[in-house]
């Protein structure tokens, strides 16, 4: 192959797509194999590494290197909390929201860059306190300014609370109250001049945490939610294949009255998107008493008018002669069916069968409206369900979705030329 | 006598049970959607269903949050189309240079398309964190601006800030689809006739050219159809929202058509009004497949 500089560039260009395509899987399994303190420690670390501390006395300790993050998750929760309270007081001038959302951004700004580096600067502790003083000490005066007294009291107890937390997380800190309406944070106690260097090369190591995934397993019932996939899709594909294959040999290759117009219909409903007959079939399968059961999940979807579809325009090519051998063996409408149509039929039938499959795996809303308990919920729900319980255990979370995307990427390595080939074909369609 | 009525009767008989599903869980509710779009109907409501006519569409169109679900919907069709099928445009073509590891490249595009989509929302979920990994690769960046530009930038906040929020979603959804719109083009590129260009060659056309008037014009009908397909996607995008800000975005920026209705339906059971919401949605979706049944229409006959 000769050189060639624009190949090189090509390559090195979809290299890098590529590359960001696949990364947020990469992070992913990153995540979820890191320990909660690594996970928000705002560092771009790939291989899981549990990085230790040695203080100056060579007392061997971790250094809560979450405490960043966790102070400017706290800023923004309260900035959001606060502005819709005020913007909520329709008596407010819009005004005060924003400088109100100003201090805090301000008081974020601070923290990222105080803890910008690693080691923590000498005397973080002393600029956190000013930071955190300097924001809480505008809010008395922004809110004298612009607050009706009632609101002003309200805000109050935000920011006691925000106060509260801070001490929590910094517990050497000290909160005294100065101020009925808007108490002061005061944070005592940091040692001047403490020092803290970075571990030598042998207290960092790798350790990947295996266990997030038996965790993450165990906080919520997926070995339920997986079964209520698996019977769903695997009830539903076979369904579909069956009821396309009747109805599309009716269509392909037998004479009736109205075939075309009934064909016409069916093909009508395609453009129908799938939310607009969710609340009626709510309403038809409350009156059937079918809410909360497999049979919601499962027989509104035994029929698919795409296989219908893609299996007629199969059915069409195959050669008179076959049907006319099996009629002459003596085989009826279901025997040449059995034994000539669907044997020459198998890669339809798979397409068809794996395009069905994927979408009820996927299905989400449909599920979540018409179960539920936890024990009929299928995976998707289970796992949207899972992603706002566990909030903020992201390597939890990122467990959690490494086993549920498992499944459907198998199936597509698996069976990848038909899946391709079937998508390929839909844009033919043009 | 009776073997002919027989006879006579089993294509329907083949046809019943894919008919019966589709007549009950589909052709039926859709009449019943409309009949229910014409009430007012709360569920709580126990005076029972109470005639409105057209009082649930015209209230729609009074509806702020309405309006705004359209707009919202209305900007992830835009920028998913033009980011996401520009980007996709582009790979595609650079794909079709005959290049060795097609297969590998072609997979490596594809896989978030195939992945499942609740899953991959939550790995975008905490790519967006302020503690996430975009803020992480930003943040070299943002250093330098704050060393050198009299402005302190600091980590974004994806998914609390409105304007912030709609990026990430689209984002997110260029992401996920980018895979569907490389294979349909690519499937395209490799079919186009080499002649063509050959023809183009011996004319004098350099690359930009053997693209702007072959490759374009021949791409056209697929275009439009991804374009079609994108701007669906959009109108019935519900799961990324509902995982990403399930509670609809800040001051409801990211609030789709579809979350809207899920929220007036199953949180406010308001029926009557979803009901009326989904055939507003389907009009839409209706329309803008039948424009481009007329513009490929237009096409071919252009191109005969």
């Amino acid at each position: 192959m000769k050189f060639n500089p624009a190949k090189i560039v090509i390559y090195l260009l979809l290299a890098a797509g590529a590359v960001a395509m696949i990364f947020p899987f990469v992070w992913m399994l990153s995540t979820s194999l890191k320990s909660p303190l690594e996970v928000l420690s705002f560092q771009f670390q790939i291989i899981p590494e549990l990085k230790k501390y040695a203080t100056v006395d060579d007392r061997v300790e971790q250094v809560d290197f979450q405490l960043p993050v966790r102070l400017l998750d706290m800023a923004a929760d309260f900035e959001g909390e606060l502005s819709t309270r005020i913007l909520e007081s329709d008596r407010l001038e819009g005004v005060f929201g924003i400088e109100f959302t100003q201090a805090f951004q301000e008081l974020r700004v601070e923290i990222r860059r105080i803890f910008r580096r690693e080691p923590y600067p000498a005397g973080y502790r002393d600029d956190l306190q000013a930071a955190i003083e300097s924001t809480l000490g505008r809010l008395p005066a922004l809110a004298g300014e612009h607050l009706p007294p009632v609101v002003a009291g309200e805000l109050g107890g935000r920011v006691e609370e925000f106060q509260a937390r801070v001490k929590e997380i910094l517990p050497d800190y000290e909160v005294d109250e100065i101020n009925d309406e808007f108490p002061v944070i005061f944070l005592a106690g940091p040692q001047r001049g403490e020092t803290i260097r970075i571990s030598p090369e042998e207290l960092r190591f790798r350790r990947f945490l295996w266990d997030n995934y038996l965790k993450a397993w165990r906080s919520a019932p997926f070995a339920r939610y997986f079964l209520n996939s698996i019977i769903m899709s695997v009830a539903t594909t076979a369904g579909t294949i069956i009821t396309s294959i009747l109805a599309a040999y009716a269509f392909a290759r037998m004479k009736f009255r109205y075939k075309e117009l009934i064909f016409l219909v069916l093909l009508a409903t395609m453009m129908v998107p799938k939310q607009v007959i969710l609340i009626p079939n709510y309403v038809l399968l409350s009156r059937l008493d079918w809410i909360n059961t497999f049979y919601a999940l499962i027989v509104p979807f035994l029929a698919a008018v795409f296989g219908i579809y893609f299996m007629r325009q199969h059915f069409e090519t195959l050669p008179q002669d076959l049907f006319d051998a099996a009629s002459i063996d003596g085989c009826g409408r279901l025997g040449t069916l059995r034994h000539v149509v669907v044997p020459l039929s198998k890669p339809v039938i798979i397409t068809v069968g794996l395009f069905t499959f994927i979408a009820t795996w996927d299905a989400l809303l449909w599920p979540l409206v018409m179960t539920n308990t936890p024990d009929m919920r299928p995976l998707q729900v289970g796992l949207a369900v899972f992603s706002q319980e566990a909030g903020t255990e992201w390597e939890l979370l990122m467990a959690a979705s490494t086993f549920s995307l498992l499944p459907l990427l198998v199936i597509f390595f698996i069976a990848q030329k038909h899946f391709i080939q079937g998508i390929a074909r839909s844009g033919m369609k043009t | 006598m009776k073997k002919n009525l027989l006879t006579a009767s089993t294509p329907y008989l083949f046809l019943l049970p894919a008919a019966a599903v589709i007549l009950v869980f589909q052709l039926l509710p859709m009449a019943y959607a409309l009949y229910l779009s014409f009430f007012r109907w709360d569920l709580i409501n126990i005076a029972g269903p109470q005639f409105m006519g057209l009082g649930n569409y015209l209230n729609l169109f009074r509806d702020a949050d309405f309006l705004l679900s359209l707009l919202n919907t209305a900007l992830f069709s835009a920028g998913s189309i033009v980011i996401g099928l520009g980007l996709s445009l582009l790979v595609a073509v650079l794909l079709s240079r005959g290049l060795r590891g097609l297969g590998v490249f072609r997979t490596a595009y594809f896989i978030p398309y195939v992945a499942s989509m609740a899953a991959v929302a939550i790995v975008w979920k905490w790519i967006f964190h302020p503690a996430g990994l975009l803020n992480i690769s930003f943040q070299p960046a943002f250093d330098l601006a704050s060393a050198h530009l009299p402005v302190e930038l600091g980590p974004i906040q994806w998914l609390r800030s409105s304007v912030w929020a709609r990026v990430a979603v689209v984002i997110f959804i260029v992401w996920k689809t980018m895979g569907f719109n490389i294979l349909i083009f690519l499937t395209r590129l490799l079919d186009i006739d080499q002649s063509y260009y050959e023809a183009a060659e011996i004319d004098g056309a350099g690359a930009w050219a053997k693209f702007r008037f072959v490759t374009w014009p021949l791409l056209m009908p697929t275009t439009v159809f991804l374009l079609t397909v994108s701007i669906i996607f959009s109108f019935q995008m519900f799961v990324p929202v509902y995982i990403l800000t399930p509670d609809g975005g800040p001051l409801n920026a990211t609030t789709t058509t579809v979350f809207y209705l899920y929220q007036s339906a199953f949180n406010n059971f308001l029926f009557g009004y979803a009901s009326s919401m989904a055939y507003v949605l389907f009009l839409i979706i209706l329309g803008i497949t039948l424009i481009q049944r007329r513009i490929l229409a237009k096409q071919v006959a252009y191109e005969d």
